[in-house]
């Protein structure tokens, strides 16, 4: 952006200068407070500060069972009085989007194409060496400008249609995805293997700490095509700056709604002479052809307009001028186009639901303990990762499409990776629309995630005569236990015990899919009320077998892992 | 239960004689009572008291740690579990003896395992992280990486060729291990030998490929601890190693230089899954001793009784 300062005389004003330093300082935070979601998780800090502010978010936890609705309440009265004011200096995926944005390129606002383009290039001094005026100008089509209604409509229509997919646009949760399956895997896979170098060198100089410092590998599933979707939106760039955060944001949009009223905002004073370097220079096109107007829909207060503007006629104030763009929101023929997009999008989304894949719930999935019934599940999730993220065992990985399409995202347990930690409910606290319920430990154990099934013939205690006994050895719950058979210790399952952690599954040593599988079978889902009672009710008992081991109390624990 | 032929038997023997002139800080040799029988000292009494008189019987901590050496202490802190389910050591105990060991000279304590699930839940939830906080020297180390891992080739063994040793206990002049008395499914107790599978990367062929106990019986030809103290103030009688399940109020350290003696010993101080099983039933321990890793039978090994006295 320094490159493209046009006039010596503008001086940039002290919010110009802050709002890159801000950006950059709201995004660290943004990515420090991802990389602090971890065990053991503090009270005071506000791990899901960025997704609980997200009022797309919290629509979506109407579904789920936490409505924190203040903080996004805060953005949107924010927006009602500052307006897009967030998108230029809050937002961490409108950092990138800036960070990796054009530099030199004429904007041209939507439906203004020709005769901005020509405003701008007459207006231009001879000899100038204006960079920002050197690019080549598209027209961008009118249409485009109905896209982010048709975005939010779409956003309302997966609401009504109760279907979460259309929150991986959000830009909050999906910078928080991209950071769970695609940085963060990729980092701590750098890390183990600089670590593993390091360590012999750390050993000799008494840095154990360092030595035996190991991460647990996060998975990386989905995160190819999440990466994909990424570069796809940075890559919008090309056609014209912030392309993203013009026309597809939803959040964008919906912060649009009360920004049209907003109170302060970009003033233009009589003194402007309608150069129309601020119209070339606004990498929204919130400037119209006539530049003391402004759309307020889209301004993001990145003041690149006061920069370039010979006269200084350009203010940000909460004084009188306040001029916005003339026309309704919608004129024919974007009322076509929007009618279109958001026709396709809510179709699209409702055919996600007829999945029959979904329909039949004929797929494996496992959900996470206390994962609230699966219809309401996929309404709720917004597939933000966090869940992912604070993992301890990383069984918990993002579904691919093999539950449906509408099903992307959402986490699932992986447990040939690592069975689910009894000992943890960090899940449930991290997520941010309650899709995971807040449990206490001893209610997030009776969430059953499913069943183990174990299969005689591929287990080499059965079918070897192995001494084996890993699934035993790991069952929390001894739903798994041994006994002699044949002269041989061989593993017995009871399903009445099990809660479906997938202890079993992860140690088990036979080479590729496990002879004791943890399925579906049995999932309790409840979205209030207590698990205990549920189990109580289907007569599943976690509880040590005492009729086996003797006459003994067990030890009271409330980890039971 | 396979036994060996006379020729493996013979073989085995060799390359451990072989072995046993090797250097190296894994091949320490096991110290014998005079008179060739084992000495086994048990003590009643709370963990802190319990554990001086054991060493004092045992001649001492400083006949272990040399000044200025560096130990490696193995207690269990395999699971997420607390103290008093008894599936892993008590942290009072490992911090006691940590002491002792700084307080013999050693220039640093490794207290070192290779959890079977989280590292930071196990060394949090297990009570070692506060029990080792404070003490210079002390560094816990809980094992997660292969990298941390070191390949050590095995000659003469029966099933286990090669194995992956933790480094630290490469690094270490003296192994003391720590394991909590309990139950096991597949080996039926997990003592000090059994706990030697914590010192090593991979434990999953053990049980899928090889014949456990043998692979046990081999292992601990190399990693040999020069004093073994079981935690028996509660003993998880049945349902471990993970537990949960009955928890016996023992009461009692059991110590020896004889790691397979101070694991016999140990088999007989409870009821496992509801019977008394006599050591010779117990397949990795009979491992051991066909290996010349100590003695197996009761009858040779001299065991003293000692209680904390009252305050």
């Amino acid at each position: 952006m320094k490159g493209g300062r046009s006039s010596p005389r503008a001086a940039r004003s002290r919010a110009a200068k802050l709002r890159r330093p801000i950006q950059v300082a709201l995004f660290l935070a943004f990515v420090l407070l991802f990389l602090a979601m971890a065990h053991p998780l503090r009270p005071a800090v506000p791990y899901r500060l960025f997704l609980d502010l997200d009022p797309l978010v919290a629509l979506f936890s109407a579904f789920g069972t936490r409505h924190a609705l203040a903080l996004a309440g805060i953005l949107l009265v924010a927006a009602l009085l500052f307006g897009r004011l967030f998108c230029g200096y809050v937002c961490p995926f409108g950092f990138l989007v800036d960070l990796f944005g054009p530099r030199t390129r004429l904007v041209v606002p939507a439906g203004q194409g020709r005769a901005s383009e020509s405003a701008a290039i007459e207006s231009r001094p001879a000899g100038s060496k204006d960079e920002r005026l050197t690019g080549v100008a598209t027209p961008l089509p009118a249409w485009l400008d109905s896209i982010p209604w048709a975005v939010l409509a779409v956003f309302l229509l997966g609401w009504v249609l109760r279907n979460g997919l259309p929150a991986l646009l959000d830009p909050l949760p999906h910078l928080f995805r991209l950071l769970a399956i695609v940085v963060f895997p990729a980092g701590v896979w750098v890390a183990n293997g600089l670590l593993n170098l390091f360590r012999p060198v750390a050993e000799q100089v008494g840095w154990y700490g360092v030595a035996y410092l190991g991460f647990a590998q996060p998975g990386a599933a989905t995160g190819v095509a999440s990466l994909v979707l990424f570069a796809a939106f940075l890559g919008l760039n090309g056609i014209a700056p912030r392309f993203w955060c013009r026309f597809l944001c939803p959040l964008g949009v919906l912060l649009a709604l009360p920004a049209r009223v907003s109170w302060f905002g970009r003033r233009v004073a009589p003194s402007c002479i309608k150069c129309g370097r601020c119209v070339s220079a606004c990498p929204m096109g919130a400037v119209p052809v006539e530049p003391i107007q402004t759309r307020f829909t889209l301004c993001v207060h990145c003041r690149s307009c006061q920069d370039v503007c010979p006269v200084e006629a350009i203010s940000f104030s909460f004084g009188n001028g306040r001029t916005p763009a003339k026309g309704k929101l919608l004129q024919n023929p974007r009322r076509r186009g929007f009618l279109l997009a958001a026709g396709l999008g809510g179709l699209a989304l409702l055919l996600t639901r007829l999945d029959p894949r979904v329909i039949k719930k004929s797929d494996r999935r496992l959900r996470p303990p206390g994962a609230i019934p699966e219809a309401d599940f996929l309404a709720a999730c917004v597939r933000c990762g966090a869940c992912l993220r604070v993992c301890p065992t990383r069984t918990l990985q993002a579904s691919g499409a093999e539950g449906g399409l509408i099903a992307w995202g959402t986490p699932v347990h992986r447990m040939r990776t690592a069975g689910c930690e009894q000992s943890c409910n960090l899940c449930g606290k991290v997520c941010p629309t309650g899709a995971i319920r807040e449990l206490p430990l001893i209610e997030r154990q009776h969430a059953k995630v499913g069943t183990a099934v174990l299969d005689r013939l591929r287990c080499v205690a059965w079918a070897e005569n192995r001494l084996c006994l890993l699934c035993d050895e790991a069952c929390p719950y001894n739903a798994i236990v041994f006994e002699v058979v044949e002269g041989h210790k061989r593993p017995v399952m009871d399903e009445s015990r099990c809660n479906g952690c997938g202890m079993c599954e992860a140690v088990c040593p036979v080479e590729g899919e496990a002879a004791v599988v943890v399925f579906p079978t049995g999932e309790v889902r409840l979205k209030s009320g207590s698990y205990q009672e549920a189990l109580a009710e289907r007569r599943i008992h976690l509880e040590p077998r005492r009729d086996r081991f003797g006459p003994e109390p067990d030890s009271p624990s409330d980890t039971a892992g | 239960m396979n036994r060996f032929s006379r020729r493996e038997l013979l073989k085995g023997s060799l390359a451990l004689g072989v072995s046993a002139l090797l250097p190296g800080p894994v091949f320490s040799r096991p110290a014998k009572a005079e008179g060739g029988r084992p000495l086994v000292v048990q003590v009643h009494g709370s963990p802190e008291a319990a554990l001086e008189i054991l060493l004092r019987e045992l001649g001492g901590i400083e006949r272990f740690v040399k000044k200025g050496s560096t130990v490696l202490l193995k207690p269990n802190m395999s699971f997420p579990n607390p103290p008093e389910m008894a599936t892993t050591t008590d942290p009072r105990i490992v911090r006691a003896l940590a002491e002792n060991c700084l307080k013999a000279g050693a220039k640093r304590v490794f207290v070192a395992d290779h959890p079977l699930r989280s590292v930071p839940l196990c060394l949090e939830k297990t009570g070692m992280q506060e029990a080792c906080a404070g003490l210079k020297g002390v560094h816990l180390l809980g094992a997660s990486e292969e990298g941390m891992f070191e390949p050590v080739p095995l000659s003469g063994t029966r099933e286990l060729k090669e194995v992956r040793v933790l480094r630290a206990l490469l690094q270490s002049d003296l192994l003391i291990n720590l394991p909590r008395m309990k139950s096991h499914g597949a080996t039926t107790v997990s003592l000090g030998t059994k706990g030697a599978m914590g010192l090593i990367w991979d434990r999953k062929s053990f049980h899928g490929r090889m014949d456990l106990d043998q692979a046990i019986g081999d292992l601990n030809t190399v990693i040999r601890a020069a004093l073994t103290i079981l935690d028996g103030t509660r003993v998880l009688t049945a349902g471990g190693p993970l537990g949960p399940g009955p928890v016996e109020e023992l009461g009692c350290l059991i110590g020896g230089t004889d790691p397979v003696a101070v694991d016999a010993v140990g088999v007989s101080k409870a009821r496992w899954y509801g019977k008394v099983i006599s050591p010779v039933e117990v397949g990795h321990l009979v491992a051991c001793h066909e290996r010349g890793l100590g003695e197996i039978d009761l009858d040779r090994i001299d065991l003293v009784f000692r209680e904390v006295p009252p305050s």
